[in-house]
């Protein structure tokens, strides 16, 4: 039978609140602009945001040789929820991106994971939290324990989505937990 | 769409009546949706539950969006609307090019419809949902 040869790819999902940051973690480190699906808010802004993805965001980055890192990005909005299994299709993994300035981080966190385990429980799972220096009251400590009382095994980090190398750091660890 | 002034209303009317007067043109018609494109819906026609109209006005978005952004990518060009084929019937998502609110159009028909009809009639709906929104003279 013949088939056709394609170069080895692997397929990471970014998920994640409204304003998290997924898309800019994204473009952040995309070799190339990322594929972008953003439309303007009917509401108006929320906060700095004046548009939302409503598909996926897409972006790759080659790493080495012939293998790509496809980088997919969920719509945060919960009307787009249709999109998760779809877009989940195939990923090896999932970074979720939670905003540390939203009030409610550690309530996102919980929907999130519990979300992400109704489409597929085996998916390993990077959390990152962005904007943790516009709230004071902002406690890591609540989100590991948070982990500890869901079971998740997860690695947390705080990062700047704008910042490449920081967004990277959270491939790379999610990387990690593929070997 | 603004639906909290007096004009906001008389927008919503004459879209609503647009909206079932599109129904009306044709019989295998089963369907029109006005949302924003974000996803959000702001009216529907046809027979449809609630929990439809959020569904097909995000989806509408979704398909909308990545209409343009395919036409983008790939032929560097405007994207104008999408058709689906299905073993029932027939639909169509067009953009109503309103200069005052970006929203998508979406309209369903069964196998008894054409994609020829199914698509002038959209697209001329379109085409008088953005003179309603503009608030243009017809």
């Amino acid at each position: 039978m013949n088939s056709l040869a394609v170069a080895t790819t692997t397929k990471l999902v970014f998920a994640g609140p409204l304003g998290a940051g997924k898309t800019t973690a994204i473009a952040a480190i995309a070799d190339v602009p990322p594929v972008s699906t953003e439309m303007p808010l009917a509401t108006g802004a929320v906060g700095d945001k004046v548009s939302t993805t409503v598909a996926f965001d897409f972006a790759s980055v080659r790493l080495d040789g012939d293998t790509t890192l496809f980088l997919y990005g969920l719509p945060g909005q919960e009307h787009f929820a249709f999109m998760r299994p779809l877009v989940l299709e195939g990923a090896l993994g999932v970074v979720l991106v939670l905003s540390g300035a939203d009030g409610d981080t550690v309530a996102q966190c919980r929907y999130w994971i519990r979300a992400l385990a109704e489409i597929d429980a085996t998916l390993p799972l990077v959390i990152g939290i962005t904007q943790t220096d516009r709230n004071p009251d902002f406690d890591l400590a609540a989100l590991r324990r948070l982990l500890r009382d869901e079971g998740v095994a997860a690695p947390l980090f705080t990062f700047d989505a704008r910042d490449r190398e920081q967004a990277a750091q959270l491939v790379r660890a999610l990387l990690l937990l593929l070997d | 769409m603004a639906s909290d002034t007096s004009g906001g209303v008389q927008v919503l009317e004459a879209c609503n009546a647009e909206l079932n007067a599109l129904l009306g043109r044709l019989p295998a018609l089963r369907f029109a949706s006005l949302s924003t494109v974000d996803g959000r819906a702001v009216l529907a026609a046809g027979v449809l539950t609630d929990t439809a109209v959020e569904r097909i006005a995000a989806v509408s978005s979704s398909l909308l969006a990545l209409g343009e952004t395919f036409a983008r990518e790939t032929a560097g060009s405007t994207y104008r609307h999408t058709t689906i084929t299905a073993d029932d019937g027939l639909i169509v998502v067009a953009r109503v090019p309103s200069s005052r609110q970006r929203l998508a159009l979406a309209v369903g028909c069964d196998h008894g419809g054409n994609l020829a009809l199914l698509l002038g009639c959209a697209l001329d709906s379109a085409a008088t949902l953005t003179r309603i929104v503009d608030r243009v003279d017809a």
